[in-house]
C-alpha cells in the first residue's frame, strides 16, 4: 500500500466561507438541495443542515455565548466522512461495495451498491446518505479520482486558510500534535485531536477541536458497530439453546402426557 | 453514540414484515426439525411445516430484494459484481443473513418438494410416495442443517440491528436473541393456526401447543430483559406508536395465550384464538423494536 | 496620504504582529486574501475585529470588540488620544516623517473652538446655486487651514507669472511657494502635534464607551495591544473596507486610521499600514483607469468646467498646485500631454494644447446617486449599465424610478438582473402602484462573456495587475465588454465621422487604433470583432509617439508630446515586447521575502508596499533586522556610488542619498530630502493635519451619522456639515431619535453571495447556503418585540419598508449609548426579485446620502423599526 493519506482539519482557523463544500459539489457534480431553492434553516449558518447521499462536506457552525456575552464563541468545523481505519461502514457492506484503498480511504464502489442501506446504519458519524438520482449509498471519496491522479481533494485544493490539509497521515499527525502544543502555549487549553488512534483504530480524517465532541454533534467515543455481532450470536445460540432445551423437553413431555391421556379416554371407552 | 441522526434507513415495511415471515418459517422448521429427531419427520405436523417454511422464505427473499434502493443488485450480496467470486463477510450480518437466507432457502425448498411428492403431487425418480428425503437418515442430516440456517435466519435480522450505530438498536446485543424467541413462538404458533383450520389435531400439536406456554414465557423474560438493559437506548424503541406496539404485543403473544392456557379447562379450547393473538403479537414486536428508533427525530 | 489605494500588499499581513480589523467583516468578504492574516496568526499575531456584530471575522479574532455602527471615530479618536498621552508614538518617525511639527497659520479654528466645525464654514443653499447636482447645505473654504510660511505669498500674482511661462517647468516654479514654517520640537501651540492632541482630547476612553458603546476596558485593551506592536521591533497593520467607506463621514474615517498609523509609525513598514480591501475583482483597475466622472486616468482631476481649468496651462497650473509642486505629482504635466496625446494622437500637437479644448469638460456632480435623481427628474435620455443593478441600489425605488424614465437602457450582464426586468417585474409593478404601460424605457439586453471567455487583466486591491487568459469561447451571442466596448466606438467613429460640429471634433480626432494588425486576428475562435488586447496595453504602458517604441516607465514620460501613455501610473508593466510583465508568474522561493515581485505588476513602478522609504530611519539604516525592507547601501548601484535595496522597489528615487538636503526653489522631488518619504505630498510628509484635498476638515471629527438615535454628545454640530443630501420627498430621513424608527440599521455581505445576488443567485451551489433574505437581532431585542426564530417581520425606514424572517443569534448585542440601551439589527443585501432564489430589496431602506469627498453612500447606518408580521 502507498502512504496512507487523508485530512487533517484544524478548527481554529476554519473562517467557515463554505468554499470546501460548493468545491466538493462542482467536483463531483452534486445537485443542490431542491436545485438550489432551499429555505432558511434557521440554525445559524448553516443551510444546509447534514452531511448525505448529495451533499459530501458539510459547515457547522456552533454559536456557544453566554447571555452576558463573556463566553463568546462560534465554533466552525467542516465536516466530512471520517474515513475511519475501522470503518464500520466497511465492515456491515454486504456487497463489498465499500471498499479501503491504497490511500488507505474508504470508498463506496458506485456500481456495485444496492442501496441495502446498512452503512448508513453503522456509521457513528451519520455521513452516508442515499443519492437519490444512482439510488445508491453515497459520501465523501476523499477525491479517490483526484488522487489517483496526483491531485489533491477539491475541499483541501479550495480551503483559503488552510484548515483543511491533506497529506500523509503520519506527517499530518506530527503537524497536529504540534499545533496542539502551540494552541497550549497560547493560553488556548482546550485544544485537542478527535481521532486519535485508539478512535477505531484511527480516523484518516481527524479534527483539531476546542471544545467537548458533543459540542460539535460528534460521538465521544464512536463504535465500531460490528463488534455487537459476536455477542449478539452468542446470546442469539443462548436464546435459541435455552429455547431449544425448553421446547424439547416440553414436547416430550407434553406428547407423553397427551398419549396418557388418549390411552385412558380409549381405555375408558372399551371398558 | 450520536443520538440525534438525520440520514433516515429507511427500513420500513417490507423489512419488518420480511422479519415476521422469516421468524415464522424459522420457528416452523426448528419444529420441524424437532419432530424429525424425534423420528416423526412424516408425521402432519411435521409435513405442515416443509409446506409452510420454503413458500415465506421465498416471500421474504422477495420483500428484501424489493426494499433495495437498487433490487436488481440483489444477487450483489452473494456473487462478487466485479469478479463473480462468493461474496462472504462473517461480521456483516447482512452478508452472514443473504448467505443463510440462501442456504436455508435451499433447503425449505427440498423439504417442500419433499412434501409435494409425499402427497404424490409428483415424483422424481427414487423420489416417490413414502421414500421420501424426510424420515430418512439424510432426513435427520437435513434436518440438523436445517434447525442451524433457521436459527441463523431468525437471529441474523436481529443481529444487524444490533451492529448499528442506531439509538435503540446499537445499545444492545440481545435482539437477535429475542428475535430467536419471537421466531419460534410464531413459527409454532402458525403451526397450530394451520394444524387447527384443517382439524389435523393430533397429540404432536396438543404437545406442541402445551410447549409453547413454556417458550411464550422464555420470549417475555427475553423481551423485558432486554429493555431493562437498553440503557439510554429504551426511549427510542418505547416512544410513539412503537411503544403502543410493544405493550400490544407483549400483551397479545405474552398475556393473552398465557391467560387463556392457564384458564379454566385449558384442554379443551380452540387453539385458534392464541395462535392468532401471538402471530399479531409478534408482528406488533417487530414493528415497535425496527420503527421506534427511526420515528424519533 | 496621496495615493488612492492601498499602501501595502495583503500578503504583507503576515509580517504583522498586529492586525486591528474594522470597518471590514474581511474572513466573509475576503476569505481569499485572510489567508494572511491566519498566517499572522499562525506566527504568533494578534487579531483584533471592530464590528457591530460578531462575524466569522471575529470567530477567529484574539479580541472581538463590539461597537455602534457608524461611531468609528469617536473610538479611533480615542486611540489618537491614548497615544499622544501615553507617549506611545514613534517620535523619531513622526518628527522626521510626518507633518507633526508643521505650523498652521494663526485663522485656524478647531472644532473644540466652534463646537463641531472648523474655520471657514461657509453656508451654501442647493437650491440656490445653478448646479443642480450640488446637495450640500455648507461648503468650506480652507485658506485658514494652510501652513503658515516662512514668507508671505502673492498666489494670484504668481500664477499670472507663470501663465505667461514658456515651459511647464518654468510655470511650476512660478507657482512655488515658500517653505512651510516647522517647530521639530513639537511645542510650538500651533504645530501640528499640538492642534491634534488638542483636537482629541475630549476622546477619553469614558467618551469612547458612551459614543460607541465599546466597553472601556476592551476599549483599553485595543490600545494595549495596539501600541505594544508599534515601534522599531513591531508593526501593525489596519485593515478596512466598505464599513468604513459607506459613511458620510466615511473618507475621514479612513483618515483617522492614516492619522493613527503615522503616530505609531506604521506606514510604509512591513506588517504595517492600511490594508483597504476593496471589494470587485478589478475595482482597483476602474479607478486607475477610471469610470469615475471626476478623475482622468492615473487619478487626474477631470478636467472641470468650475474651476480654472481653461487651457492646458491653466489645468495643469491649478492641479498641480493642488496635487504638490514639490511632489512627485509636479510631473502631472509629463502625464497630462502623454494622456493627451494617448486620446488624440497626431491630431494633439503644442499649438493646440495637445488637444486640451477638445476633451469634454464636467460641470457638476456626476457621481452615480445625483445622476440617478437627475434621471428620476426625467433629466437623462439614455444608459449603458454593464455589471450594475441600480435597480437594487441606495433608495432602490428612487432608483427604480429613475429608470423608468429613461427612452432607452441597454443592460449588459449575464442574467435577466432587476435592472433589466424592472419593467414588469419590480415590486411596484406587480403591486399595481406602477403600470408596466406607463414605462416608456426601451430595454436592451446584451449577455455577457465570463472571466474564462476572454483575456484581460485584473487590477487587485493591492494594487497588482495580473493578466489572463481566453480558456473558451463564449456561448451564442455573449460577448466581452472589452468587444462591445471596442465595437461601439468602431460604429460611433464611423457615425461622427463626417460631422462639422465644433462639440464632435473631439471624438473624431480620438485616435482608435485596438483592431488586430492584418492577418494576425486569432483563428481558434469563433467571436469576431475582438480588439486586440495587448494593444490597448501599449497604449496604457506608453510609447514613443514617433517610434512607438515601449516606454520603461513612467520616468520617461515628457511634457512636449514625444511620449504617449494612457494610464502613467501603470506605465512600466510593458517596457518591451517580450517583457509583458502582467503576465509573469514567478514566485518568491518559499514565499521569501514575500514581496513577490516577479509575479504580476504591482504600480507605480512594481513598488509593493508605498512609501517603504518609512521603513528606513532617516540615516538610511532599517529601524530594526526584524522590520527591514528597504534600505541605502552607500555602494549599492550600478555605479557603485550608492542605492536603495532590499527587498522591494524603493518608492522614492532611486540613487537619491538619505542626507540628500532639499533644493530651495526646484520643483518635484529635487526640492525635497533625502528623509522625504511620502514622495506623493508636496512637503513630502505623512499629513496628521490635511489642510487641503479634503472637503470637509483638516482633522477627523466624530459626528453622527445622516440617521441616529442619539444626539451628537461630542459637539453641538450633529451630522457631517458638508455631507450631500439630495432633498425630495421620496429620500426622506428620520429625525435624531426617531420614536418611530428607535433601532440602528446596519447592512453587509455574506461570503456564499455577492453584491445584489446577480452573479450568485442565479447558481444552486451557491443559492443553497444562503437561500432566504434575513434580519439578525439580538435574543434581548426578539424578546421585547415577541419575535421567534423564523418569523416573519417587517423592516421599515422613512424610505420604505421590506419583510424578511428574523434570525435571532447573541451575534448581535444590545450596546449602551449615552446611558440608553440601542439596539442594532443587520441584514445582508444580497437578494432582489430576478434569480433562482429570491427575495425582498435591501436597499429600499437606505438613503441617498454621501459623504462630500468621493460621494459614497452612507449605507452602513440608518435607523429602522422591526415588527413581528401580524402584529396590529
Amino acid at each position: 500500500m502507498a502512504d496512507a493519506m487523508g485530512f487533517f482539519t484544524d478548527t481554529t482557523v476554519c473562517i467557515g466561507c463554505k468554499a470546501c463544500e460548493v468545491a466538493c459539489k462542482e467536483w463531483n457534480q452534486l445537485p443542490a438541495t431542491n436545485g438550489g431553492l432551499n429555505t432558511l434553516s434557521g440554525d445559524s449558518y448553516d443551510n444546509t443542515r447534514r452531511l448525505d447521499g448529495t451533499h459530501w462536506r458539510h459547515v457547522k457552525f456552533i454559536e456557544d455565548f453566554s447571555p452576558d456575552r463573556s463566553q463568546a464563541a462560534w465554533l466552525m468545523m467542516s465536516d466530512v466522512c471520517k474515513h475511519c481505519v475501522q470503518a464500520p461502514c466497511l465492515d456491515v457492506c454486504p456487497t463489498g461495495a465499500i471498499i479501503r484503498t491504497e490511500f488507505d480511504t474508504v470508498v463506496i464502489q458506485a456500481d456495485v451498491c444496492n442501496g441495502c442501506r446498512d452503512c448508513i446504519a453503522a456509521c457513528p458519524f451519520d455521513v452516508i446518505g442515499m443519492n437519490e438520482a444512482s439510488n445508491t449509498a453515497q459520501k465523501c471519496t476523499l477525491c479517490y479520482d483526484r488522487m489517483q491522479n496526483g491531485l489533491v481533494p477539491a475541499c483541501a485544493q479550495a480551503c483559503p486558510t488552510q484548515s483543511i490539509q491533506f497529506g500523509p497521515i503520519a506527517e499530518l499527525r506530527q503537524r497536529a500534535d504540534a499545533r496542539v502544543d502551540t494552541l497550549h502555549s497560547q493560553g488556548q487549553k482546550n485544544a485537542y485531536i478527535y481521532g486519535k488512534e485508539d478512535m477505531l483504530g484511527g480516523l484518516n480524517s481527524f479534527y483539531l477541536l476546542v471544545n467537548k465532541p458533543e459540542k460539535y454533534g460528534l460521538p465521544a467515543s464512536p463504535t465500531l458497530a460490528t463488534i455487537r455481532t459476536a455477542p449478539s450470536w452468542l446470546f442469539s445460540t443462548g436464546s435459541a439453546v435455552v429455547a431449544g432445551l425448553v421446547g424439547l423437553l416440553g414436547f416430550r413431555k407434553h406428547r407423553m402426557d397427551a398419549f396418557a391421556a388418549a390411552r385412558r379416554s380409549s381405555t375408558g371407552e372399551e371398558q | 453514540m450520536l443520538l440525534d441522526r438525520f440520514n433516515p434507513v429507511h427500513w420500513e415495511w417490507m423489512v419488518y414484515l420480511e422479519m415476521f415471515i422469516a421468524g415464522i418459517a424459522a420457528g416452523a422448521y426448528m419444529v420441524a426439525a424437532l419432530l424429525e429427531w424425534s423420528g416423526r419427520g412424516r408425521s402432519p405436523l411435521a409435513r405442515s411445516a416443509h409446506a409452510l417454511a420454503f413458500p415465506l422464505v421465498a416471500l421474504a427473499g422477495l420483500l428484501l430484494a424489493v426494499d433495495l434502493s437498487r433490487p436488481e443488485r440483489f444477487w450483489h450480496m452473494v456473487v462478487q459484481s466485479h469478479t463473480m467470486l462468493p461474496m462472504f463477510k462473517v461480521w456483516s450480518p447482512i452478508s452472514m443473513g443473504s448467505m443463510l437466507l440462501l442456504v436455508f432457502g435451499g433447503l425449505t425448498f427440498v423439504s417442500f418438494v419433499d412434501f409435494l411428492i409425499s402427497r404424490d403431487f409428483f415424483r422424481l425418480g427414487g423420489w416417490r410416495d413414502e421414500r421420501t428425503l424426510h424420515g430418512s437418515a439424510v432426513g435427520r442430516v437435513w434436518a440438523l442443517l436445517g434447525l442451524l440456517t433457521a436459527f441463523g435466519t431468525a437471529a441474523y435480522s436481529g443481529i444487524l440491528l444490533s451492529a448499528t450505530n442506531i439509538p435503540g438498536w446499537g445499545h444492545s446485543t440481545l435482539i437477535g436473541a429475542v428475535y430467536v424467541a419471537t421466531a419460534i413462538i410464531t413459527g409454532v404458533a402458525a403451526l397450530l393456526l394451520i394444524q387447527t383450520i384443517r382439524g389435523f389435531i393430533d397429540e404432536d400439536v396438543v404437545a406442541l401447543a402445551g410447549t409453547n406456554t413454556w417458550l411464550i414465557v422464555w420470549w417475555l423474560v427475553m423481551v423485558v430483559v432486554f429493555l431493562a438493559t437498553l440503557g439510554e437506548g429504551l426511549r427510542f424503541i418505547a416512544t410513539g406508536i412503537a411503544s403502543v406496539a410493544l405493550i400490544a404485543a407483549i400483551v397479545l403473544a405474552g398475556v393473552v395465550p398465557l391467560a387463556l392456557r392457564f384458564a379454566a379447562g385449558a384442554r379443551s379450547q380452540s387453539l385458534l384464538v392464541p395462535a392468532v393473538s401471538i402471530l399479531i403479537g409478534g408482528l406488533l414486536l417487530r414493528f415497535a423494536i425496527v420503527m421506534g428508533p427511526q420515528s424519533v427525530h | 496620504m496621496g495615493r488612492g489605494a492601498a499602501t501595502m500588499y495583503a500578503g504583507s499581513l503576515a509580517d504583522a504582529d498586529c492586525i486591528i480589523i474594522q470597518g471590514s467583516n474581511m474572513a466573509e468578504n475576503h476569505p481569499v486574501a485572510f489567508r494572511w492574516v491566519m498566517q499572522a496568526k499562525l506566527n504568533g499575531a494578534k487579531v483584533i475585529h471592530i464590528d457591530p456584530r460578531f462575524t466569522r471575522t471575529s470567530a477567529v479574532a484574539d479580541q472581538y470588540v463590539p461597537i455602534r455602527a457608524g461611531s468609528d471615530i469617536a473610538f479611533l479618536g480615542g486611540l489618537i488620544r491614548y497615544v499622544i498621552e501615553n507617549d506611545k508614538y514613534f517620535r523619531d518617525y513622526v518628527v522626521n516623517y510626518t507633518n507633526a511639527s508643521t505650523i498652521i497659520n494663526e485663522n485656524f479654528r478647531d472644532t473644540e473652538d466652534l463646537d463641531g466645525v472648523f474655520s471657514g464654514l461657509t453656508p451654501a443653499d442647493p437650491a440656490a446655486t445653478a448646479d443642480p447636482t450640488f446637495a450640500q447645505e455648507n461648503t468650506y473654504n480652507v485658506a485658514s487651514w494652510a501652513y503658515q510660511r516662512t514668507a508671505p505669498f502673492d498666489a494670484a500674482r504668481a500664477r499670472q507669472e507663470a501663465l505667461a511661462a514658456e515651459t511647464f517647468t518654468e510655470m511650476l516654479q512660478k507657482l512655488l511657494p515658500p517653505d512651510e514654517e516647522r517647530d521639530p520640537t513639537l511645542q510650538d501651540p500651533r504645530t501640528v502635534f499640538q492642534i491634534v492632541r488638542r483636537h482629541y482630547s475630549r476622546y477619553t476612553p469614558e467618551m469612547v464607551e458612551r459614543v460607541t458603546g465599546t466597553p472601556r476596558d476592551q476599549f483599553l485593551k485595543v490600545a494595549e495591544t495596539l501600541t505594544a506592536n508599534s515601534g522599531p521591533d513591531r508593526t501593525s497593520s489596519f485593515v478596512y473596507a466598505v464599513a468604513w467607506t459607506q459613511h458620510t463621514t466615511g473618507v475621514q474615517m479612513i483618515g483617522a486610521a492614516a492619522l493613527l498609523q503615522l503616530l505609531l509609525g506604521n506606514m510604509g513598514r512591513p506588517g504595517g499600514g492600511i490594508m483597504a480591501l476593496r471589494g470587485h475583482a478589478t475595482i482597483q483597475g476602474s479607478t486607475d483607469v477610471p469610470t469615475l466622472y471626476h478623475s482622468i486616468h492615473g487619478y487626474m482631476p477631470a478636467p472641470d468646467a468650475r474651476a480654472a481649468h481653461d487651457t492646458l496651462k491653466d489645468y495643469v497650473a491649478t492641479a498641480t498646485s493642488a496635487l504638490g509642486l514639490t511632489a512627485f505629482w509636479s510631473n502631472l504635466p509629463k502625464f497630462m500631454v502623454s494622456y493627451l496625446k494617448s486620446m488624440y494622437g497626431d491630431a494633439a500637437t503644442a499649438a493646440n494644447g495637445f488637444g486640451y479644448d477638445w476633451h469634454p469638460k464636467i460641470n457638476g456632480d456626476y457621481s452615480h446617486m445625483p445622476m440617478m435623481v437627475q434621471m428620476a427628474d426625467g433629466k437623462v435620455k439614455g444608459m449603458f449599465l454593464m455589471g450594475q443593478n441600480p435597480a437594487t441600489s441606495i433608495n432602490a425605488r428612487l432608483q427604480r424610478k429613475a429608470l423608468g424614465k429613461l427612452d432607452w437602457l441597454v443592460v449588459k450582464d449575464n442574467f435577466e438582473i432587476e435592472s433589466a426586468a424592472f419593467w414588469y417585474a419590480a415590486p411596484e409593478v406587480k403591486s399595481g402602484e406602477v403600470r408596466t404601460e406607463d414605462i416608456k424605457t426601451e430595454v436592451f439586453l446584451f449577455p455577457a462573456a465570463q472571466i474564462a471567455e476572454m483575456e484581460g487583466s485584473f487590477t487587485n486591491t493591492q494594487r497588482l495587475i495580473q493578466f489572463h487568459e481566453k480558456a473558451a469561447d463564449p456561448p451564442g451571442d455573449a460577448r466581452s465588454d472589452v468587444w462591445f466596448a471596442h465595437q461601439l466606438a468602431l460604429r460611433l467613429k464611423r457615425l461622427y465621422a463626417d460631422s462639422d460640429l465644433p462639440r464632435d471634433q473631439g471624438f473624431k480626432n480620438l485616435t482608435w487604433d485596438f483592431d488586430y494588425d492584418a492577418g494576425k486576428y486569432p483563428t481558434n475562435t469563433r467571436i469576431q470583432g475582438e480588439p486586440d488586447v495587448h494593444k490597448v496595453w501599449r497604449e496604457i504602458n506608453g510609447y514613443r509617439s514617433d517610434t512607438k517604441d515601449l516606454l520603461a516607465g513612467f520616468g520617461a514620460l515628457q511634457d512636449d508630446g514625444s511620449t504617449t501613455a494612457a494610464s502613467w501610473i501603470y506605465s512600466g508593466a510593458y517596457p518591451a515586447e517580450n517583457d509583458f510583465k502582467p503576465a509573469s508568474r514567478t514566485p518568491d522561493a518559499n514565499n521569501q521575502p514575500g514581496s513577490n515581485l516577479g509575479w504580476g505588476y504591482a504600480w507605480p513602478a512594481n513598488r509593493r508596499i508605498l512609501y517603504n522609504r518609512a521603513s528606513a530611519r532617516p540615516d538610511g539604516q532599517p529601524w530594526s533586522e526584524r522590520k527591514k525592507w528597504i534600505w541605502w547601501d552607500p555602494q549599492g548601484g550600478a555605479q557603485r556610488t550608492g542605492a536603495w535595496v532590499g527587498n522591494d522597489v524603493p518608492d522614492f528615487p532611486v540613487a537619491k542619498r538619505p542626507d540628500a538636503p532639499a533644493r530651495p526653489g526646484a520643483i518635484g522631488l529635487d526640492g525635497k530630502a533625502g528623509t522625504d518619504a511620502f514622495i506623493m505630498k508636496t512637503d513630502g510628509r505623512g499629513w496628521l493635519f490635511t489642510p487641503t484635498g479634503m472637503v470637509d476638515g483638516p482633522l477627523p471629527t466624530h459626528y453622527e451619522a445622516a440617521e441616529s438615535p442619539v444626539n451628537n454628545p461630542l459637539y453641538k454640530q450633529q451630522t457631517n456639515p458638508l455631507m450631500k443630501y439630495w432633498r425630495r420627498d421620496d429620500n426622506q430621513l428620520a429625525a435624531v431619535n426617531d420614536p418611530r424608527y428607535p433601532y440602528v440599521m446596519t447592512t453587509y455581505r455574506l461570503t456564499e453571495h455577492h453584491l445584489s445576488g446577480v452573479m450568485s443567485r442565479w447558481l444552486p451551489w451557491l443559492a443553497e447556503l444562503q437561500p432566504e433574505l434575513f434580519v439578525e437581532l439580538s435574543p434581548e431585542l426578539a424578546g421585547e418585540k415577541g419575535i421567534k426564530n423564523l418569523d416573519f417581520v417587517r423592516i421599515s425606514t422613512a424610505r420604505g419598508q421590506i419583510r424578511a424572517k428574523a434570525l435571532v443569534t447573541p451575534r448581535m448585542r444590545p450596546l449602551v449609548i449615552e446611558g440608553r440601551t440601542i439596539h442594532q439589527v443587520g441584514m445582508p443585501w444580497h437578494w432582489g426579485y430576478m434569480g433562482l432564489v429570491t427575495g425582498d430589496i435591501v436597499n429600499e431602506l437606505t438613503p441617498m446620502v454621501a459623504d462630500p469627498n468621493v460621494s459614497i453612500h452612507e449605507g452602513k447606518t440608518f435607523c429602522c423599526n422591526v415588527e413581528r408580521e401580524g402584529r396590529a
